[in-house]
């Protein structure tokens, strides 16, 4: 059985405002796994992501990641948390916030550098990554002159670099458009079936169904954990949490409640065509 | 008041932007954008010492004249250049030294009286003047070299020629990412300001456009505050710990290392025939 990497059991946060973000939230992600954390705005969604990235300390509770206790005091020792760091990526929602060099080069480089790579290594890897990410000709441009959709991507090359094991991403496909959009899913997918534990913190449902197995929906004091499936298919629950489905699930309850059988309902356009593809040839 | 503080404030964003973000000169193929950047603010400093020891007019003037070469071969236009040397130095330096040119700072030699009451007089003198002179061609000279540095090279270079020459690591990481976001904050300016402009309608009161600034001051304190700590998260989510390292390890050409030892044997030799000449003034 996977060994999990990230395990929260009662974890409480207040901002220093007096804010409650989040209150005796209990959960653990495995190894290799790919989950979803969703709810309606303001439901803690981030802050649990930088919980679960060891970058916020919680003002109650137990955090473990990859076994190892996170408190205060830890997570801004650097020789402390090297593995953690070297182990998890995280991709902020606002690239603003995750490009602050001044160059994408540099960006890129700035993990690699501070994790202790040698040059040589850190120059191939950065080279390496640019490429993979189609971002060669942007390298040395300062991130300003970026577009919404070349930031988001240079974003994600900052973290991919250091080939991290756990990928935290907060609404990742935020500001992209359609076809930056369908590349960023693809390149998930490939990152999932490369092995990688990626937890994505999102609104976007319509991408979840072709990433995620496991869901995590959210709401300040409530977590309620399953499969996706499931979830999708629990209307109270997504209408709780201001969450819809997807259009093409959506399309399948329209169809049943219209009287077709239709046996089993599809999330995602690819399963969706060969089903309606079954469905007409019947 | 309003149109006032609005053209103000967006020309001032306007002309940093231009100005600094596009580095219309560093991107030119001229002398000084070919020298590395080490060398180049290494040979400059050594310029700037050398003309703030320089103690005769004569040197000082060779040191203009020298920059404004160094201008013109760095395809630096000097119809550009030397206003932006010569209007900082009036404005700062000429109103500071004026007073040193009346007989009540510099006694001396007076050429012409501007006000006489009874015995007691308000003249400039000769060895006012000279003093003034030199104070004026000396913040000259200095500022020249270090416009050229400015103007010549990227911010980037600039910034890791800092860390190569062994700068305070915050000092570079600091004056980095101040270059980074600075550029966002204006944007954060510039459209608040767009979106204020958007909901006003008729003629706004002065005082009233006055106090609608400040909000907009605290909105831009307090996103700038925000902002700090998310960065700083990412930072540390990247393996940051306090300690700032960067990437290039460059080799330096030929051509720099000529350049660098050029400039700092002319410095070191104006220096030495400065001091010459103080020796020989002082001799009976």
């Amino acid at each position: 059985m996977p060994s999990p990497v990230i395990e929260l059991h009662n974890v409480s946060y207040t901002y220093p405002d007096g804010t409650e973000a989040l209150k005796n939230i209990t959960a653990k992600i495995f190894e290799g796994e790919s989950v979803a954390i969703a709810g309606p705005n303001g439901a803690g969604k981030s802050t649990l992501l930088l919980i679960m990235g060891g970058l916020l300390a919680p003002s109650s509770g137990e955090v473990k990641i990859f076994g190892k206790k996170i408190d205060g005091k830890m997570i801004s020792n650097a020789k402390k948390m090297y593995e953690v760091r070297k182990k998890m990526g995280i991709v902020f929602q606002d690239p603003d916030v995750q490009l602050f060099s001044s160059t994408v080069r540099d960006d890129v480089a700035f993990g690699p550098i501070h994790l202790g790579m040698s040059m040589d290594e850190v120059e191939s890897k950065v080279s390496d990554t640019l490429k993979f990410l189609g971002l060669e000709h942007v390298a040395e441009k300062h991130p300003y002159e970026l577009s919404g959709g070349e930031k988001r991507k240079a974003a994600i090359a900052t973290v991919l670099v250091s080939s991290p094991d756990v990928l935290l991403l907060d609404e990742p496909t935020a500001d992209l458009d359609p076809k930056s959009r369908k590349e960023f899913v693809e390149l998930l997918k490939k990152l999932k079936d490369g092995g990688k534990t990626i937890v994505i913190a999102t609104h976007d449902m319509e991408m979840l169904p072709e990433i995620a197995e496991k869901i995590f929906v959210i709401d300040r004091e409530n977590i309620t954990e399953g499969n996706l499936r499931d979830v999708l298919m629990d209307e109270k629950l997504l209408e709780e949490a201001n969450l819809d489905v997807p259009l093409v699930a959506r399309l399948f309850k329209m169809l049943e409640n219209s009287g077709i059988n239709c046996d089993e309902i599809s999330f995602d356009i690819g399963s969706a065509t060969e089903k309606m593809a079954e469905m007409l040839s019947d | 008041m309003s149109k006032f503080i609005d053209k103000t404030l967006s020309n001032a964003i306007g002309y940093i932007q231009q100005s600094i973000y596009s580095e219309k000169y560093a991107k030119r193929n001229g002398l000084l954008q070919g020298i590395d950047g080490r060398a180049k603010i290494i040979a400059l400093l050594f310029l700037i010492i050398s003309a703030v020891y320089a103690k005769t007019i004569d040197m000082l003037l060779f040191f203009i004249v020298l920059s404004m070469i160094l201008a013109a071969a760095s395809k630096i236009p000097l119809s550009f250049f030397i206003p932006r040397v010569w209007f900082f130095v009036p404005l700062f330096t000429g109103i500071i030294v004026l007073p040193a040119t009346l007989n009540v700072v510099t006694p001396g030699k007076e050429i012409f009286t501007l006000m006489a009451i009874k015995s007691w007089h308000l003249s400039v003198t000769k060895e006012g003047i000279h003093a003034a002179a030199i104070l004026i061609a000396r913040v000259a000279a200095t500022s020249s070299f270090a416009i050229l540095i400015t103007l010549t090279t990227r911010w980037n270079d600039a910034v890791e020629s800092m860390h190569d020459l062994k700068f305070p690591k915050v000092f570079v990481l600091v004056l980095s990412m101040s270059y980074r976001y600075i550029f966002l904050l204006m944007d954060m300016v510039k459209n608040m300001l767009l979106s204020r402009k958007s909901r006003v309608m008729g003629k706004e009161k002065s005082m009233g456009s006055w106090k609608l600034y400040s909000p907009i001051i605290a909105s831009l304190f307090m996103k700038a505050f925000s902002l700090n700590g998310k960065v700083y998260h990412a930072m540390l989510a990247r393996g940051f710990g306090n300690e700032p390292q960067s990437m290039k390890k460059k080799s330096i050409s030929i051509k720099s290392v000529l350049f660098l030892l050029l400039c700092t044997s002319l410095a070191i030799a104006m220096l030495i025939c400065e001091r010459q000449e103080v020796v020989q003034c002082l001799l009976p």
